[in-house]
């Protein structure tokens, strides 16, 4: 859609704050008539923008998943995917994610994500020693540090691909579940990187 | 902070400045267009761009005065906290603690610093990234350069994950009270670093553990009835002394109320004990009796607790209930930490004489609680004992009691083990005598010899020496790290080797061997005193002194005495091997010695 590559485009070059309706709609060579027919106002484009994204990131990660392989794998390769996804879209991520903060309606549909996440994570306590007994807090803080870190490398525009942290992160992920030595294994595992067509 | 004068403000004018700051913040970010008009937000009138951002930049200015403000005001309390704790986690722990703490009185304040920062503009990003930033780099203090893990990104994760807890608990209408995180954020910022076991031991750790307050003594003395330190008749004999010096027990007793005259004298006899009072009377005098005064100890214990009950309206006639003991075993176990500080419970309970070291533990636990002790323990030793200090009440008692002898001379290994950052663990002494003897060891062959197995325990045991200044790595190319002690680190390798008395050094010399061959094997014994006495032999030559038929057998202990470093073989040319100790074997071989004259001498 040509009014939300518009949107993204212009905040990347001027930042969030000066993405006007005038420069996007500009930019996307539609009248502000015709902005204002599709959404209420910037913030409704944007939060569109955050629905497109997290719609596409989902069915990529859905993609990826293998019900069969073990937690760990299952993890990883969702990691991946999203990581390959956030490589390819670095403007759009770097935009949802400082909006995805500042708006308050976004907020909530961040948390049932987050939530999602977090759910998700915390399966490794089924994976790992029963004995191991992960901190409650486990799933919620390697989340929080896994996109602290994301934000991190997108906020500082940082030109290096995040698929790179990928074992970084999945030692972190892995380190509560299944301990320090599945955590080293994680850390030193070779990237397999899979080429989603674009599209 | 500082006001227009320059002098620096109170903390609650400090306060006020922040949560005004943040209310006006609160303001700007919820309507960011307040000021202009409806035309212009409408687009019905033009504004000019430059006043947009003129704008703008003005509330962005307001958003990051006020994170500034706010940061400033945790930062302090957290710093405090920080520094009051000795070793990693027990600071982490503190400074996270009033961090919660600061968060649960101050909530608008706790949201701009957590929730609404991050959703500001560049400038409080950048500075929201800086603190994090330096947050990591505190919990990166543990992960050694020498180590592998855990991962480079570690303490960010651990810093951001953190922060998303509190993000997420924050931006509920309702947080409930942050500081029940302390534990299971403890628990989750500690187990990268330190495992699962420390995980689980933050998680069970008391709420209240680490916290920086230090209570003054005469008012925990009042305050804290029943509980071994604390005696309201003490006091009022305090009180009745320093009115009319002089009185014997029966007076006392008629001024301080008490009608058993045994207690009486019982609560006389331990207060000269403790060198709060003396007993004056003239021995020539016909009738002799006791003529009680107050030293200048227990002058200046009453003159404190006047003070302080005088500032906290306490009045002496202390209610019935108010029933604590003054335990001369407590003032023991204070006098022993005052003395030399830094022992653990054992060798604290050693020293007062004490059989039952559980009662120790527990009166430990006691002083604790009333804060005139303060514990600390090198959490990156599992199982560490904690070593125990003085606080400042508790060396306001201590000097206040009195002494009548000397005290002992004090440790200067424990002293000096304690300025580098706390006690040191077996194997820390073990690494420190070992780079002393043999400079220039690479990690694998210090490990080798002080018989620590595992590869990452024994980088970390590097990492936090070299941290503590007391080893440094000298290596300048090639893959092995060069060990080797500091100026720092002979000093304590010095008194440490001074003051360990020959029946210690012994058991340490066994343990080490134990823990590298399993089992003491006699001939190892003798193997190490004949190459002692004569260096230079070759294997033939050691199996006939040692009594060693088999060439196999002799070998494969030769190679394993050279696997621990206690042996190593000369030879550099010719057939035969040409052994001699290593200085790990010199000492060893020594130790021995020590212990049983005839040991590996008795072969020959």
């Amino acid at each position: 859609m040509r009014i939300l590559s518009a949107m993204v485009e212009v905040a990347s070059e001027h930042g969030t704050e000066s993405a006007t309706v005038a420069r996007v709609a500009a930019r996307a060579g539609v009248s502000t008539g015709t902005f204002y027919d599709l959404f209420e106002n910037r913030d409704d484009c944007l939060t569109a923008l955050i629905d497109e994204a997290v719609a596409t990131a989902t069915k990529r990660v859905g993609a990826a998943d293998d019900p069969q392989a073990s937690w760990v794998d299952r993890v990883r390769a969702g990691l991946l995917a999203l990581l390959e996804l956030l490589d390819e879209e670095r403007e759009l991520a770097r935009l949802c994610i400082a909006h995805a903060l500042a708006s308050p309606t976004v907020l909530t549909q961040r948390r049932d994500v987050l939530d999602k996440l977090t759910r998700i994570i915390d399966e490794g306590r089924r994976a790992g020693r029963a004995s191991r007994n992960p901190p409650p807090l486990a799933a919620q803080g390697v989340l929080g540090g896994a996109l602290g870190l994301i934000h991190a490398q997108l906020s500082a525009r940082d030109q290096r691909s995040l698929v790179e942290a990928l074992n970084p992160l999945m030692s972190l992920v892995v380190l509560p579940y299944l301990g320090a030595s599945a955590a080293r294994k994680e850390q030193y595992r070779p990237l397999s990187v899979r080429r989603f067509a674009s599209g | 902070m500082r006001g227009r004068d320059g002098a620096a403000d109170s903390p609650r004018i400090e306060l006020q400045r922040a949560r005004k700051l943040v209310t006006a913040a609160e303001a700007v970010r919820q309507f960011p267009f307040a000021g202009f008009s409806a035309a212009v937000l409408n687009g019905d009138a033009r504004v000019s761009r430059r006043a947009v951002e003129d704008h703008l930049q003005g509330r962005e200015a307001c958003l990051l005065a006020a994170f500034e403000q706010a940061l400033a005001l945790v930062s302090e309390r957290a710093s405090a906290a920080f520094q009051a704790q000795e070793g990693w986690v027990d600071r982490v722990r503190s400074g996270l603690l009033a961090v919660l703490e600061f968060f649960d009185e101050h909530p608008a304040l706790a949201r701009h610093c957590v929730v609404h920062s991050a959703q500001a503009g560049p400038a409080v990003l950048q500075r929201r990234g800086e603190v994090l930033d330096r947050l990591a780099r505190v919990l990166d203090d543990e992960r050694a350069p020498a180590r592998g893990y855990p991962p480079p990104l570690t303490a960010q994760a651990v810093v951001s994950g953190a922060l998303g807890v509190l993000h997420e608990r924050l931006s509920q209408p309702d947080p409930g009270a942050l500081v029940e995180l302390t534990g299971p954020l403890m628990s989750f910022i500690v187990l990268p670093f330190l495992g699962a076991h420390a995980a689980r031991g933050e998680l069970r750790r008391p709420v209240d553990a680490t916290s920086a307050v230090e209570h003054s003594v005469p008012f925990g003395l009042l305050q804290d009835p029943g509980k071994g330190l604390s005696h309201h008749r003490t006091v009022l004999v305090l009180m009745v002394l320093a009115a009319e010096p002089g009185l014997n027990n029966r007076e006392v007793a008629l001024r301080a109320g008490v009608k058993d005259g045994g207690g009486m004298s019982r609560i006389l006899a331990r207060m000269a004990r403790l060198g709060l009072i003396k007993n004056t009377r003239d021995a020539r005098s016909p009738v002799p009796a006791n003529a009680w005064q107050l030293t200048a100890s227990g002058e200046e214990l009453q003159a404190a607790i006047g003070r302080e009950a005088a500032a906290t309206r306490v009045a002496f006639d202390l209610p019935e209930a108010f029933r604590g003991r003054l335990d001369h075993r407590a003032v023991l176990v204070l006098r022993v930490i005052g003395d030399q500080p830094w022992l653990t419970g054992r060798e604290v309970a050693l020293r007062a004489g004490a059989k039952d070291p559980a009662h120790i533990s527990k009166l430990l636990k006691h002083l604790a609680g009333l804060g005139l002790v303060a514990s600390a323990r090198d959490a990156h030793r599992k199982g560490t004992p904690n070593a125990w200090r003085l606080t400042a009440s508790g060396v306001q008692l201590d000097s206040a009691i009195g002494r009548e002898t000397p005290p002992p001379p004090r440790s200067l290994a424990l002293d000096l083990m304690w300025e580098s950052g706390g006690r040191l663990s077996d194997d820390a002494v073990s690494v420190l005598r070992v780079s002393a003897a043999e400079p220039g060891l690479s990690n694998n062959e210090i490990a080798l010899r002080v018989g620590i197995t595992d590869e990452n325990s024994m980088s970390q045991l590097l990492a936090r020496l070299a941290r503590r200044g007391l080893i440094e790595n000298t290596r300048t190319g090639g893959r092995y790290n060069v060990w080797q002690l500091t100026a720092a680190g002979i000093e304590l390798e010095t008194a440490i080797r001074q003051e360990t008395p020959a029946p210690g050094a012994r058991r340490i010399a066994f343990d080490l061997l134990k823990k590298r061959g399993g089992r003491l094997n006699h001939r190892v014994v003798s193997a190490l005193g004949v190459i002692g006495a004569e260096p230079g032999l070759s294997n033939d030559e050691i199996a006939l002194r040692v009594g060693i038929k088999g060439r196999g057998t002799t070998s494969t202990l030769l190679a394993r005495l050279a696997r621990f470093g206690l042996i190593e073989n000369n030879r550099t040319g010719g057939r035969e091997n040409v052994w001699q100790l290593t200085a790990s074997g010199i000492e060893l071989e020594a130790a021995i010695r020590h212990e049983n004259p005839g040991a590996g001498r008795s072969a020959r």
